[in-house]
């Protein structure tokens, strides 16, 4: 056997290997107990919406027989094998994007998921961070003559102060 | 008409500065309480007696209807409850008028004005467009009955409870409009509407809370909050308020955030507006919506003219409404308080942003959308952890400045004891990342509230050498606001608490089966008993007789029901069964049955959801407590 056979023939065995398990896979139909299945279809009817005017209940908590039909489509699709993202493709091409229990995270819908929750408020924060160091800034700066009476800065006043000062408190509220 | 008359007459009167037209106006509006008072009490009249010939009473009674129901079917609908609206406004606008007959010459016509032009908004709705005395020819012997969902205990609380938060919010909204018509801004306005918006704030909360605790036992899916548009439409001015209540003491006691303040009650007040706009326009679905209605567009138009109006103000004002202070450290209570109005109001945005995504983005992308709590649990959680964190740190904070020792001082015992519970928490298995941190906070907050509560105690039996429980007594007496506060906290631990068990830790099956078997939910065992089919005057029940077991002790028979009522609803309706206890509840559904009997169940075990009513009480008793007035210092004639 030729040396360049002998690493065609190695070539072809590893890639054999490689693919046999995916090949395999993919062919097979996914055998869940009944349990598992039960499981996951309660997870993916967690993330469905009925559509039957219930008012947006998510098929899993929603307890009429359109939500039942639904959810036993779903067990069916999962008993041929079918994976969540299958089934989730399979509703939207049925019902349109409105089927999902919460908008899906592509394109417009980050708005949604990153801009409101989580970009305006950090700025929301970084706005508010440089303000109040701003003001206490301008708070510090012509105290930088004064000589504290006694005790150190920041420490709680004596006993009779303190009264003093939550009876003018008190009086204020 | 009334209403109108003293609309304008208490703007030109105050224009053209004659008393005489001011005062006729404030005769006006209370005229107006009168008015209204009489058309509510025909209307009761009306249902009392059964006068089918009206429209209302025909859609929202009948015959078989008990006479407690009948009485509440009076805001079953859109056209009694915005006369219950009305009315309640008209209450508060004499009880305003009455109040500050001798206080506030300057502001008082255009308060009068305000409340007055709201007021023409909602009768001009009952007027033209939902007329509760649309009458027929002739007379039904008959009415078609009320929704069986309504005929539930919630519906005599949750409806009036709400009204009296959300036109509340009128009062505060309304002063604070004349303080930036007349220019006088300093803190009088906002200490003459304290109590006003406590008022507010509290009944909003106890109509949210009764709200979650009539749909958990009624609407039977197991749950109490689902982030529905209408029940976004009432935690939304509930969140704004709540902000406005914390900031507000910035401004009383430092003479800030003024600008800040009147946005928040602005706001607030608008969106008491935009939500009764959702409920009531058809917009949305949802269990607890009105239905389909040409409200809408009226609604939207007074929005945006408050809005305008409010905008308008504000930049005139902008000048004056400047701080004289400022805030002096950013480890200081007033800091906390501005992180907490950050936080309440990143959720607020969240829940808008949620509840008006989908006409968003049917609008600009022609795909209908929908968002559920699936979408806002996840975003809502470490926003309501955050929240939390904050609750935590603020009364271990002082006013103007906190040294990092005197922090460390204060933070030490809630600290370790809140670690130890945690330690604890996790060997007994909570090892889920947002409950862990959620029950560890849930700690400590309440023990740093505790802590002062007993710091306070133990200085007054020193000092004055009370009892311990006459000295806790008098502690929150003396300073009702202040400790009414912390109690109120300590209901919002205690409704975390209820939220986080009930939301991670809940245990749900679905079973079928046949009379004389059992199925397994948890430590408990249910045994489908037998099943019972019987005929009142208004329904065909079917009821299912469950013993639950606990470790093979009988601790409950349970009888959830599928009923078939005559009127009032096409579609069976489920009465839910629950055996409850201090650690959870089991909530069991009879989903449906077949004809030999054989039944399916939702079953559910809530954790420590009982929690969750029980802080709702506690935030209450606090509300009251610091809503509750003090007895006014004699003062001795010079």
């Amino acid at each position: 056997m030729s040396k360049r056979l002998f690493i065609a023939l190695g070539i072809g065995i590893l890639s054999l290997i490689v693919v046999c398990p995916w090949i395999i896979n993919s062919s097979l139909v996914y055998s869940a107990t009944p349990e598992e299945i039960e499981t996951e279809c309660r997870e993916i009817a967690k993330e469905l919406v009925c559509l039957c005017g219930c008012g947006n209940m998510v098929l899993e908590t929603c307890t009429c027989g359109e939500a039942s039909k639904n959810k036993e489509f779903i067990r069916k699709q999962l008993k041929a094998g079918k994976t969540r993202l299958q089934i989730f493709q399979l509703f939207r091409d049925k019902d349109g994007e409105r089927v999902f229990a919460a908008p899906v995270k592509e394109g417009f819908n980050w708005i949604i998921w990153v801009i409101v929750p989580y970009v305006v408020p950090v700025l929301a924060a970084l706005g508010l961070g440089v303000l109040l160091l701003k003001w206490t800034k301008q708070r510090k700066e012509p105290e930088l003559t004064a000589t504290p009476i006694s005790g150190k800065e920041g420490d709680e006043p004596p006993d009779q102060y303190k009264e003093k000062l939550e009876r003018e408190l008190k009086e204020l509220e | 008409m009334v209403a109108a008359y003293a609309a304008i007459f208490s703007l030109v009167g105050k224009l053209v500065d004659e008393r005489r037209m001011v005062k006729s106006a404030e005769a006006a509006s209370a005229a107006c309480f009168g008015l209204l008072t009489l058309a509510s009490a025909a209307l009761i009249w009306a249902f009392v007696n059964r006068r089918f010939d009206v429209e209302y009473v025909y859609h929202y009674s009948d015959k078989a209807l008990s006479m407690f129901y009948t009485i509440t079917a009076f805001w079953a609908g859109q056209e009694g409850s915005i006369l219950l609206w009305a009315w309640l406004l008209s209450l508060f606008a004499m009880w305003v008028i009455l109040q500050n007959r001798h206080a506030h010459q300057e502001s008082m016509p255009y308060i009068t004005f305000t409340m007055m032009f709201t007021l023409c908004l909602f009768l001009s709705i009952m007027v033209f467009i939902t007329p509760p005395f649309a009458t027929y020819h002739f007379k039904p012997p008959d009415g078609l009955g009320l929704n069986p969902l309504l005929q539930n205990p919630g519906m005599i609380w949750h409806p009036p409870t709400l009204y009296l938060g959300y036109v509340g919010f009128t009062v505060p909204f309304a002063f604070a409009m004349a303080a930036m018509i007349t220019g006088k801004l300093d803190d009088t306005w906002i200490r003459s509407t304290r109590r006003w918006t406590l008022f507010a704030w509290l009944f909003l909360t106890i109509g949210i809370i009764l709200g979650g605790q009539w749909a958990y036992v009624e609407l039977g899916w197991g749950g109490y909050w689902a982030w529905d548009p209408v029940e976004n439409a009432s935690f939304m001015p509930w969140l704004a308020g709540t902000a406005y209540l914390h900031s507000v003491m910035i401004q009383e006691k430092r003479g800030m955030l003024k600008i800040w303040n009147m946005v928040l009650v602005t706001t607030t007040f608008l969106l008491c507006i935009f939500g009764t706009f959702i409920t009531r326009s058809g917009i949305v679905g949802s269990v607890h919506s009105f239905g389909e209605s040409s409200l809408g567009p009226v609604f939207m138009a007074f929005l945006l003219l408050g809005i305008a109006a409010s905008v308008i103000l504000l930049l005139v004002r902008w000048d004056d409404l400047q701080s004289q202070n400022e805030i002096d450290s950013l480890l200081s209570r007033e800091s906390t308080f501005l992180y907490n109005n950050l936080v309440l109001m990143a959720m607020l945005l969240v829940v808008f942003i949620g509840t008006v995504w989908p006409f968003i983005s049917e609008a600009v992308r022609g795909q209908q959308a929908t968002v559920t709590a699936a979408y806002f649990d996840k975003i809502n959680v470490p926003i309501g952890l955050t929240l939390l964190f904050l609750m935590a740190l603020c009364p271990l904070i002082s006013w103007r400045k906190t040294s990092v020792q005197n922090l460390k001082r204060n933070f030490m015992v809630p600290g370790i004891i809140s670690l130890a519970g945690g330690i604890a928490l996790f060997i007994l298995g909570i090892r889920k990342g947002y409950p862990l941190t959620s029950f560890i906070l849930c700690i400590f907050v309440a023990v740093a509230i505790l802590l002062e509560f007993i710091r306070g105690t133990t200085a007054r039996h020193s000092r004055f050498g009370e009892m311990y429980p006459a000295a806790l007594g008098r502690l929150i007496w003396r300073n009702k606001r202040r400790y009414g506060g912390y109690i109120v906290h300590i209901g919002v631990v205690l409704i975390f608490v209820g939220i986080t068990g009930s939301s991670s830790y809940k245990i749900e099956r679905e079973v079928f089966v046949k009379p004389g078997e059992e199925f397994q939910l948890g430590k408990y065992t249910l045994k489908y008993e037998k099943f019972s089919q019987y005929e009142t005057q208004s329904k065909l029940v079917n009821a299912a007789i469950v013993s639950v077991y606990n470790e093979g002790k009988k601790v409950d028979i349970l009888t959830p029901e599928k009923n078939l009522h005559f009127k009032g609803s096409e579609q069976p309706v489920s009465e839910v069964s629950i055996y409850w206890n201090l650690a959870e509840d089991v909530y069991l559904i009879l989903a449906g049955f077949d004809a030999n009997h054989g039944a399916t169940f939702k079953a559910v075990i809530n954790p420590l959801i009982v929690w969750l009513w029980i802080g709702g009480t506690v935030m209450t008793i606090g509300s009251i407590v610091a809503f509750w007035p003090d007895k006014k210092k004699k003062t001795s004639p010079i």
